[in-house]
């Protein structure tokens, strides 16, 4: 007599099992762990083999779900036990996908981003717009509730454009007074890392005061166009973006707030502009960028200030 | 050698044993000396005896292989680059090293706003005149003659008030006629701070001029230690490292 064991132990016994006559319990998920085939092994407990379809019948009446996904480890153990689930969803009328890791693994980010690009509710807008169901893969999330203070519901649009421009208002105030007291650190840190760790900066330390102040403002961000929209979509959110948002602060000018409005002004109204030029749209707003970056390194609020600078009267100067 | 590790004076800054391989390449082995506060340490050698690496080495921006690192009593081996600055130990550079973009006066606010030494700012105005930085204050540092930006960097050092003070070939690419500032440096630096100097530099006068005590490094190893005027008569240093010059 074997057991109880699961399913890896199992599926090597059976076969030396029936041959000798030997009984198995398992309480393997495996299917046909129990069958015909094999008239020695049994299951020792109630395996989810025998209550899952009354369990997945009760759940379905319960929360009204018609779809649903099944995550388990890639290994045979595994994936008898994710078939077998996801057959039993199938003959449940629930339309099942399986999604698979490496045991042991202690990375879910990419299996997360597959559950939501892969979410089977995706295919159909009817099931996104279900209170029960936030998450609609690559279609975003929808119908973000609006956001509330207090208790003051933020939902009318007159309000949310007053919230908007106040979260704007702290952002650049929480970005002042972060780049205000930290300047000559931040600005020695660009300019000659190696000078200022000599002199006693904790390079370290200031990056991280950078990344925290600069995700906290971003997020506020985030907060105000999810809002604005009432969709969160990854698109807002797409790599490409991101690389926008350092160009507008590059070609604005590094290091001041003036420069990253400046820049953001004149890219997003070229690339509108662009955008009726088809398929060369991409080249030229890729020429733009070239063509601004060689006329003014330091951004566009530098020559700005070198305009500026010009036309002040100039003070002698002291020859050594 | 281990000459002067027996009577390292209180307070000093020493290496004791220091060694330091890149891969297979061995730049130095058990190198022990010390600073004394206040005091003068020359330390000279032919290009390529390891002085940069062992000022490296010292200030926290290379990990030694062995050895330790002692400032006083405390053991300072291996503790990153800004904690060695902040315990006052600050060093140069062989090259002019400025924050390009800043003035004058802003680099020397940064160096005095950065460092960890107490009490009011250093007197510099008169260096400052000295050098002939004065005129220049409000000027970015990459705009002045290489000169000025040298002495400007060497300034930035002092500005941030070091208990030790590690000098990268102060002298190099220096005019003749502007090396003397140096001396007046490191005069400065010792009346106003009592700062104890190690002072890596090919400039023979200088080192002569400014080092009561010289160790010579050649080949991964201390090849002799003692007063200027007797080491560089010896033999095996003319050999090693004058002879080698065409200075």
């Amino acid at each position: 007599m074997n057991g109880p064991v699961g399913s890896p132990e199992l599926t090597g016994f059976k076969a030396v099992a029936k041959r000798f006559g030997q009984v198995n319990f398992s309480t393997s998920y495996a299917k046909d762990a129990i069958g015909p085939d094999f008239p020695l092994a049994f299951h020792a407990l109630q395996a989810p083999a025998t209550c899952g379809p009354i369990l997945i019948g009760m759940a379905k009446e319960r929360f009204g779900f018609d779809s649903a996904m099944l995550i388990g480890p890639n290994d045979q153990g595994g994936t008898d036990a994710t078939r077998a689930l996801a057959q039993m969803y199938s003959d449940a009328g629930v339309e099942a996908t399986e999604e698979y890791y490496q045991r042991g693994t202690t990375n879910f980010a990419a299996i997360a981003a597959r559950i939501m690009n892969n979410n089977p509710t995706s295919s159909s807008s009817r099931r996104c717009r279900r209170a029960t169901r936030p998450s609609c893969g690559s279609d975003g999330i929808a119908g973000v509730p609006a956001a509330t203070l207090f208790g003051i519901d933020f939902g009318t649009p007159r309000l949310l454009v007053v919230v908007t421009i106040i979260v704007g208002i702290v952002a650049a105030l929480i970005t002042l007074a972060v780049t205000h007291r930290f300047r000559p650190e931040f600005s020695s840190i660009e300019e000659n890392e190696t000078l200022a760790e000599s002199l006693g900066v904790p390079v370290w330390w200031y990056r991280a005061i950078g990344f925290v102040a600069s995700a906290g403002v971003s997020g506020l961000a985030g907060f105000a166009l999810v809002h604005m929209l009432a969709t969160a979509h990854p698109s807002s959110f797409a790599s490409f973006s991101a690389v926008n948002y350092i160009a507008y602060a590059f070609i604005g000018g590094r290091g001041t707030i003036l420069g990253s409005m400046i820049g953001a002004g004149l890219l997003v109204t070229m690339q509108n502009l662009f955008s009726s030029q088809g398929q060369f749209s991409m080249a030229l707003f890729g020429m733009l960028l070239i063509g601004v970056v060689m006329a003014a390194p330091g951004g566009l609020v530098e020559i700005g200030r070198r305009f500026l600078g010009a036309l002040r009267p100039q003070p002698a100067k002291v020859t050594p | 050698m281990n000459a002067m590790t027996p009577t390292v004076a209180a307070g000093a800054l020493s290496v004791e044993g220091l060694g330091k391989r890149f891969g297979g390449l061995k730049v130095f082995d058990d190198i022990s000396f010390a600073v004394p506060p206040g005091g003068v340490l020359g330390v000279i050698g032919p290009n390529g005896a390891g002085k940069t690496t062992m000022i490296n080495l010292i200030c926290g921006m290379l990990r030694p292989t062995s050895g330790r690192v002692m400032l006083g009593d405390q053991d300072i081996t291996g503790k990153p680059f800004h904690v060695v600055s902040r315990m006052r130990v600050v060093r140069s550079f062989q090259q002019t090293n400025t924050f390009r973009s800043a003035s004058v006066e802003e680099n020397l606010y940064r160096a005095q706003r950065f460092s960890a030494g107490d009490g009011p700012p250093l007197e510099l105005d008169g260096l400052l005149e000295e050098f002939g930085l004065a005129g220049h204050l409000d000027d970015p540092s990459d705009k002045l003659p290489y000169g000025l930006q040298k002495m400007l960097g060497l300034l930035m050092v002092l500005a941030a008030r070091p208990r030790f003070l590690l000098l990268d070939e102060p002298a190099a690419g220096l005019e003749r006629r502007e090396r003397t500032q140096i001396d007046r440096l490191l005069a400065h630096a010792r009346e106003t701070l009592d700062c104890g100097v190690l002072i890596v530099e090919h400039d023979m006068d200088l080192v002569k001029r400014l080092c009561p005590h010289i160790v010579v490094l050649e080949s991964g190893r201390i090849l002799a230690e003692g007063a200027p005027g007797e080491v560089l008569t010896r033999r095996e240093v003319m050999d090693a490292y004058l002879g080698a010059s065409e200075d």
